[in-house]
């Protein structure tokens, strides 16, 4: 292993390690703010899940990553290094102006930009393009609806229940039990985009044949640096982001996480990549709307709509760019 | 879950102030099911069964809740009188040493 591909391997675990940071907020912050487990408690129980994705769910979004949106010959380190520099860099540009962003999306059209600049259009697989195009709009619309769908249901069945106090309890605990599964189901997805990036250097390098799946240490690793970016930084986010919803009640919550953690499911078993942050969004707007639409933030669902415009194709230019000196030396 | 204030829902509320018939929640769930429709030929064939279920889903809730918006007759809002306000508060005193009316 050349120092130059030990480094681009080290910036896509750092890649992980922020998303971690980042993400961590969406799965424990209703648990937090329901005040079932502490912020400290609430982040090792959603890195645990984080790091035990690889145990139930398949490689089947690394292969993705790896496989499925560029050729595989394209792939060199310069190329990948650019690719991840675009997603990271447009993932600072979007934070430092305010505008909204995807960090799965930044590295598919990060990857992509890099692999065009290389090697021309040709490079791109459009099916796999056009696949988690698709899915970046519907899953945040499964999202939704599972959402929905799944409070309308729990309200059918206790409408009649009269101890609120005690109902309120039981959907705590259950808090822990959604809160688990969208961990497992963020781990399962985000931390896959990193093996599937190391995956495609390592073809790219010859050390792996082009049939290769994901090696162990490839996963542990991955899901480690995911796991570790939830533990390190992750409670501060959630404190903020977890007082911004005290709307949600335990009921709602549990909801929302449940329907966000099938999609999550759903698509980590069909290898599609997406959007954890987009899911969740979606689903937290499935059951507001089950109250009345003005009691959704649209602020949020639009600022989705437009990271689903902005983040492909920025991306997909800093990497074309980023790209560039490579292609002259 | 009609989404509207007691006195402003029901379609005839809503046809009155010169709106859809249905709420804003009903039309929201029929353009999200139409854009899950609108996916289907771009899904790979293997994986169109999601977009086809999602839709599904989102049209049931979408005639579920344009039902209930134009099943509700509410109380157009143009029929009610406003309250008629008195020129003044309270009828002048008669002059001194006049009776009450």
């Amino acid at each position: 292993m050349t120092p130059a591909l030990f480094l681009v391997i080290l910036v896509a675990l750092s890649f992980d390690f922020f998303n971690g940071f980042h993400d961590a907020a969406n799965s424990i912050a209703t648990v937090v703010s329901t005040r079932v487990l502490t912020p400290t408690l609430a982040v090792i129980w959603a890195a645990f899940f984080n790091f035990i994705a690889f145990l139930i769910f398949g490689t089947k979004v690394a292969a993705t990553i790896a496989k499925g949106v560029v050729q595989p010959d394209v792939f060199t380190t310069a190329v990948i290094f650019a690719g991840l520099v675009g997603a990271i860099a447009w993932d600072v540009f979007t934070w430092f102006f305010g505008l909204p962003t995807s960090s799965s999306h930044a590295l598919i059209g990060g990857m992509g930009g890099a692999a065009v600049a290389k090697s021309g259009w040709g490079s791109l697989i459009a099916d796999g393009f056009r696949k988690i195009a698709v899915f970046i709009v519907l899953s945040p619309i499964i999202g939704l609806f599972l959402g929905f769908t799944i409070l309308v249901g729990v309200m059918w069945l206790f409408h009649r229940y009269r101890r609120v106090d005690r109902l309120n309890k039981g959907f705590r605990r259950t808090q822990l039990v959604s809160a688990a599964a969208f961990s497992l189901g963020h781990g399962a997805n985000d931390a896959q985009k990193t093996m599937g990036v190391i995956l495609a250097l390592l073809i790219g390098a010859k050390l792996e044949p082009a049939t290769a799946s994901v090696p162990l240490w490839v996963v542990l690793s991955a899901h480690a640096a995911i796991g570790l970016g939830t533990l390190s930084g992750g409670w501060r986010i959630v404190h903020t982001r977890g007082s911004k919803i005290t709307k949600l009640q335990p009921a709602s919550g549990t909801s929302a996480e449940t329907a966000a953690a099938a999609t999550l499911f759903l698509t980590a078993h069909a290898g599609i990549p997406v959007s954890t942050t987009h899911t969740i969004t979606g689903a937290i707007v499935g059951v507001g709307s089950t109250q009345r639409l003005s009691a959704v933030r649209w602020g949020v669902a639009g600022r989705v709509v437009w990271a689903w415009l902005l983040t492909i194709p920025g991306s997909f230019a800093v990497a074309w760019l980023v790209y560039l000196p490579f292609k002259l030396l | 879950m009609s989404g509207e204030a007691p006195h402003q829902a029901g379609a005839r509320g809503r046809r009155a102030r010169g709106r859809p018939a249905i709420g804003r929640r009903a039309l929201f769930f029929w353009i999200a099911s139409l854009v899950c429709l609108g996916l289907v030929p771009a899904m790979p064939p293997e994986l169109r069964w999601v977009a086809w279920a999602t839709a599904g889903i989102g049209l049931f809730w979408a005639v579920l809740l344009s039902l209930e918006d134009l099943l509700t007759p509410g109380e157009p809002a143009d029929l009610r009188l406003p309250p008629v306000a008195p020129d003044v508060p309270f009828s002048p005193p008669p002059p001194p040493g006049k009776p009450r009316d």
